[in-house]
């Protein structure tokens, strides 16, 4: 014999829930085995009439516009029973789990015991506090068993060697200090862009160097399967490259991975030497991007240029990176004025810019002697766009040049405030009767939060010249500051 | 790389107008969500501090910085936010939320109807059109029922009713002259029926019959400026809540696309478009 | 693939993670470990391994393991030793000079050495105290403990509190108002404490060796659940061992004055209390590599603190007024710095640390009944066990946090709070209010250095 089905309600009183949340919730009631129909409303004259009318009322409901009420038509008494008292745990729990209620763990440890008996034990520890207790935050993870990825600079060199030590012993990554970017299983930390899955695995000691080489990557066609960032000075002769080398081997036994791209400012002499020997014996495919270094291709290929190194990797998988320089006519010769969020891209300007024998004042916003007391320009633009404003009234500069990197945790609008600055600088340059060109490349993808086509279609509408790659960048801001013209691929 | 010491909040943006906390006294918490947390005060007016992603709200405060807003969450959850905090910020930029009168475009508002009619049904979206068409009626005879039907009803902590209702007080403001008939007709009937919803809507249709609205809903009005920015303006709103993005977007579109019918003291314009200022 | 799915604890900017799947991530509350003192930070981490996790286990289990009975009432120069012979006095709090103690702490003194008849009248005891005509140490040093002042003189009765082979001793509580622990020495106070020499100790001695030896543990721990927390709230223990003691004392010479007194003193069992913890940490004294506090001190100028694996070393901070609810006329301006060795009840775990169980006491101390217990859940942060003598009712019987971990204070930035009672700056005042004080986090930074270095 069947029961006749059951309707019973739960009223909230003055409970405030996100939508979302609400929605999720009223959802995963529905399939519960048993459940006919949820509804789960705010308390409105309004709703109530809805419910009513679709025999989805209790009698003698009483709530308020303010009052969250649930209601459940289930097969019988039990199911609903159940899924009610199911919705009053999850509405109840999420309010005892908010900070009002149970003081947020305040260490590592206790955040391990916490995150472990929420079901979600941590594997890796992101830490962003400052330099010096770092350390301590850092060996703190270490030692019970997580990944780091540390964001803090400022750290000791002794502490960096000691705790990469540990990490290496105990088969971890420490990533940083000073590592802004990392893609660890398809998911992104720090200053990451939106990049296909794929077989391109990449190891960085230069956070923006990496988003430029993964975004061309994505722009060939190409994915990337990790992105291990070590951190700043990794490949210094202190630390000997230890972190780096760490992860080309972890790359040579992932199945994900079928190239391996190393990237990083140039490293010591000897530290280079065992990192080539190292990539030699990982056995596969791979490219050392090594800014400014001469290319080679023995034993393993080595790129002086973010942009080369994507093209060979690239070229690895079996496709082309195209990358068209936009046709300008050549200037009379005046200064390249470089203002970079991005320290690498910054670099790789310099190189570019100076082998092509053009006045250039390359500079790094995100450098420490500028970041003191300020946000990172990728974070906020407001310092730069001072700079970029008064860049119209330096009589000797002739051609603006600017990085915009887009992804995660970078400005939600970058772009916008930049375009002010410009328009501010040609007022004032144009004042003086001068003309400002302004070359700018975008190192993004269409995943991206702030949507590439947008950030680029911005800067072309203000009359920015936008480039497909920060080299391509360089090489056109060269042009229009007047280098000479040469043989395609010696400006590469 | 970035600073650590910060006590003061760097920036904040508030409406044009007095700011939030004045006169606002102790303020108790009512929610602490993700990208809005929001803060009653002693007078039963709300005070909603929102992240970048979620934009400034009415009588609200927008702090720009997200470590600085999950901070503030966490000390408003434990119920303790001293509003002084507000006050001593760095730099207080205010942002007029108001609604001047503009261009809206009646096939952008078409080609995001159409959009919309793919979506999963959500019911009182329907009743958009009928909300449209009581306004264009003479002496606005249905108006009343219209009306009851939209407020407080359907699912949401801000029920979609209630948004469409934003949706289609926001272009009738946006059409200036043109819309003053039906913004008359709302300001007579609409205060009546407030306390038949939740007080987050309550204090969001309260602005928006004064021509304030959320960033939210600016997105929206230049989103349905031309027939471009569709895409990304639906795109986005889809990501505003649960629904509240696209039943803001439903209203505010089928106002638009009725509007050369809704305004009955209305000028036809070019066909298809409709510029006012 | 690196993880078998990521799950990620981060510590600082929420900007880091903010791509990630909320659901992922645990975002701690973190601020600078060892109360931004890097160094110590990394001693502390260079203590926290299994050789420290087991030295503690140690000196918890011999803690939790003694039970403290209440034997007799004896004079001091008999059975606290170093006492017996010479001119000494003892003292609350870590060692400290004559001339920088405090008034409330010379006051006491100045009333000992008359009630000792080591000098006829005040000026008189000044001068000999001043001269170092009498020798003066920290109960401590002498297995003993006491409130305020905390002045033991060799001929005042003492409780004796003994398990196994060893004992501890406090002197009888006097009462409120004019009293020698805040100072005062005029006649009044001094014949009191005649009184409570030749009438009241031998009459609650007389009564535990009639009724048998008295166990604190079970009577603290039912005061527990009736409402005290047994350092500022003693009323229920101090009813429940009248009510023990009373038909005994009702056949003796002077019962009934004994019984008034009593009756009338609603704090006598603190200082059984006292002696008790006292007792019980002591048996933690010298453990080899463990963190555990196992003194809090003060001698109303300087703060100490004892830890297991440095023995009988003194850690010392100034320490400063209390802050709480004052009596009527009196403000911070007037108080004394922090004094008595009646911290000893926090060390062990109750007191401040078992407030949950006593929200009146926020009456007193002032803050909300919700503080209470906050302040308990805190301290559990902090300490190693709940002490399974001493379940708190309203938080399901839970134990009461015992074993401070200096370690444990230095990585979360929580201090130990103590609940006390807070003297007059002048000599002879008394109380004038109640408050919470935080232990200074100096001492503790002070003691992980000296157990690293003992590594």
């Amino acid at each position: 014999m069947t029961s006749s089905p059951v309707l019973q309600a739960r009223v909230f009183p003055r409970l405030y829930r996100d939508s979302v949340n609400l929605m999720a919730l009223a959802s995963a009631l529905e399939k519960t085995e048993g459940v006919i129909r949820v509804g789960a409303v705010m308390g409105t004259p309004a709703n109530l009439e809805i419910l009513a009318r679709s025999q989805m009322l209790p009698e003698e409901l009483a709530a308020v516009p303010d009052d969250l009420v649930i209601v459940v038509r289930g097969v019988d008494q039990a199911t609903v029973t159940g899924a009610l008292g199911a919705a009053a745990t999850s509405l109840t729990e999420v309010r005892e789990d908010g900070p009002a209620s149970r003081p947020a763990p305040a260490t590592v440890a206790e955040g391990i015991a916490a995150a472990t008996k929420a079901g979600h034990a941590p594997n890796l520890a992101a830490i962003s506090v400052p330099g010096t207790y770092a350390a301590v935050v850092a060996e703190q993870a270490l030692r019970s068993g997580l990944h780091v990825f540390c964001f803090s600079d400022n750290m000791a060199v002794e502490d960096e060697v000691r705790l990469k030590r540990l990490a290496v012993a105990d088969e971890l990554l420490m990533m940083g200090p000073d590592c802004g970017t990392a893609i660890v299983d398809g998911r992104p930390l720090g200053f990451a862009n939106v990049v296909r899955a794929g077989s391109v695995g990449i190891v960085a000691a230069s956070g923006t160097g990496a988003q430029e080489v993964s975004c061309l990557l994505d722009r060939a066609g190409a994915g990337i399967s990790q992105l291990i960032g070590v951190g700043g000075r990794d490949l210094s002769a202190a630390v000997e490259g230890l972190m780096t080398r760490h992860a080309v081997r972890l790359l040579a036994a992932d199945d994900d991975t079928e190239v391996i791209v190393v990237v990083s400012k140039p490293p010591a002499p000897e530290v280079a030497d065992r990192l080539l020997e190292e990539l030699v014996r990982a056995g596969k495919p791979a490219v050392a991007c090594l800014l400014d270094m001469p290319d080679a291709e023995e034993p393993v290929r080595v790129r002086g240029t973010l942009e080369g190194g994507a093209r060979a990797a690239a070229e690895l998988l079996g496709l082309s990176l195209q990358i068209a320089d936009p046709p300008i006519t050549a200037g009379v010769p005046r200064q390249v004025l470089g203002l970079f969020a991005g320290g690498t891209l910054a670099a790789e300007a310099k190189v570019l810019l100076g082998r092509a024998g053009v006045d250039a004042e390359i500079i790094d916003l995100g450098g420490d002697e500028y970041t003191v007391g300020r946000p990172h320009p990728m974070i906020d633009p407001g310092y730069r766009t001072e700079r970029i404003a008064d860049a119209g009234s330096r009589p000797e500069t002739g051609v603006l040049l600017l990085d915009v990197v887009l992804g995660h945790a970078a400005s939600a609008e970058p772009t916008l405030p930049l375009i002010e600055a410009i328009e501010a600088a040609r007022a004032s340059a144009g004042a003086d009767g001068r003309e400002l060109v302004v070359v700018a490349s975008v190192c993004g993808t269409a995943g991206d939060p702030q949507g590439l086509a947008r950030q680029r279609e911005l800067l072309v509408s203000a009359d920015v010249i936008v480039c497909d790659s920060n080299a391509s960048a360089a090489r056109t801001a060269a042009l229009a500051a007047g280098a000479a013209q040469t043989v395609e691929g010696e400006l590469r | 790389m970035v600073s650590f010491n910060e006590d003061a909040l760097s920036a904040l943006v508030v409406p044009a107008g007095p700011p939030p906390w004045l006169g606002a006294g102790e303020v108790t918490t009512v929610h602490v969500g993700q990208s809005l947390c929001l803060l009653r005060r002693p007078d039963g007016k709300l005070l909603p501090l929102t992240r970048d992603d979620h934009g400034l709200v009415p009588g609200g405060v927008l702090i720009p910085d997200r470590a600085e807003f999950a901070a503030l969450s966490a000390v408003a959850a434990g119920g303790a936010l001293d509003l002084a905090r507000l006050r001593a910020a760095r730099s207080i930029l205010t942002r007029d939320l108001g609604i001047r009168p503009g261009a809206l475009s009646s096939p952008a508002a078409r080609l995001a109807l159409g959009v919309l009619a793919e979506e999963p049904p959500v019911a009182q979206r329907r009743l958009a059109t009928g909300l449209v068409r009581a306004l264009a009626a003479p002496g606005h005879a249905d108006l009343d029922a219209r009306l009851l039907a939209l407020v407080g009803a359907g699912p949401g902590s801000t029920p979609t009713g209630d948004d469409i209702i934003l949706g289609v007080l926001a272009v009738v403001h946006r059409s200036g002259i043109d819309g003053e008939a039906a913004l008359a007709a709302f300001r007579s009937r609409l205060p009546r029926l407030l306390p038949r919803t939740t007080m987050t809507s309550r204090h969001l249709l309260a602005a928006a019959l004064d021509g304030v609205v959320a960033d939210r809903v600016h997105e929206v009005l230049t989103g349905l400026a031309e027939v471009e920015a569709v895409p990304g303006l639906l795109r986005a709103a889809r990501g505003w809540g649960a629904t509240s993005g696209l039943d803001l977007v439903a209203g505010a579109a089928t106002a638009t696309a009725g509007g050369h019918r809704m305004f009955s003291a209305g000028t036809a314009g070019e066909a298809g478009e409709k510029r006012v200022a | 693939m690196i993880t078998d799915g990521l799950e990620v604890l981060n510590v600082g900017l929420p900007l880091i993670v903010e791509a990630l799947d909320p659901a992922t991530v645990t975002q701690l509350d973190w601020r600078p470990p060892a109360f931004g003192d890097d160094a110590a930070a990394r001693a502390a981490l260079s203590l926290a391994d299994e050789r420290t996790r087991a030295a503690n286990d140690k000196a918890m289990d011999a803690i939790h393991a003694v039970r403290p009975q209440l034997v007799g009432v004896k004079p001091a120069t008999e059975v606290v030793p170093g006492m017996a012979e010479g001119r000494i006095l003892l003292h609350a709090g870590p060692p400290i000079e004559f001339e920088r103690m405090c008034g409330p702490m010379r006051g006491a003194l100045i009333g000992a050495t008359l009630l000792e008849g080591w000098a006829d009248d005040p000026d008189g005891a000044q001068r000999l105290l001043a001269s170092g005509g009498i020798r003066l140490e920290p109960c401590h040093h002498h297995q003993a403990v006491g409130p305020m002042a905390g002045v033991l003189a060799p001929s005042m009765p003492v409780l004796v509190a003994s398990d196994g082979g060893r004992s501890a001793y406090a002197s009888l509580n006097e009462g409120l108002g004019r009293v020698l622990r805040f100072g005062a020495y005029d006649e009044e106070v001094v014949g009191r404490l005649r009184w409570m020499r030749e009438v009241l100790g031998p009459a609650i001695d007389r009564a535990v060796q009639l009724r048998g030896p008295v166990d604190t543990t079970a009577l603290f721990g039912q005061a527990l659940a009736m409402g005290d927390e047994a350092h500022n709230r003693n009323v229920a223990a101090s009813s429940l061992l009248a009510r023990r003691l009373a038909p005994a004392i009702a056949t003796l010479d002077h019962g009934v004055a004994v019984l008034e007194f009593l009756a009338a003193n609603d704090h006598f069992a603190l200082n059984l209390s006292m002696a008790g913890a006292k007792l019980s940490m002591d048996a933690a004294i010298g453990i080899p590599d463990s963190t555990i506090v196992t003194a809090m001190a003060r001698n109303g100028v300087e703060f100490g603190l004892r830890v297991a694996g440095t023995g009988e070393q003194w850690f010392t901070a100034p320490v400063g007024p209390a802050d709480g609810l004052f009596f009527p006329g009196y403000g911070i301006e007037d108080a004394n710095p922090d004094l008595g060795d009646s911290a000893i009840t926090e060390t062990l775990g109750v007191g401040g640390f078992a407030m949950a169980a006593s929200p009146a006491i926020t009456q007193f101390i002032g803050g909300t009944t919700s503080d209470a217990t906050a302040t308990t859940l805190r301290m559990r942060r902090i300490t190693t066990r709940p002490h399974p003598a001493f379940p708190l009712p309203p938080l399901n019987f839970a134990g009461t946090p015992s074993g401070i971990d200096v370690l444990k204070v230095l990585d979360t930035g929580v201090l130990p709070v103590i609940n006390t009672g807070i003297a007059h700056r002048e000599a002879g005042v008394g109380q004038i209010g109640a408050g919470i004080v935080e232990a200074p986090p100096e001492v503790f930074l002070a003691a992980v250095g000296a157990l690293a270095a003992r590594r």
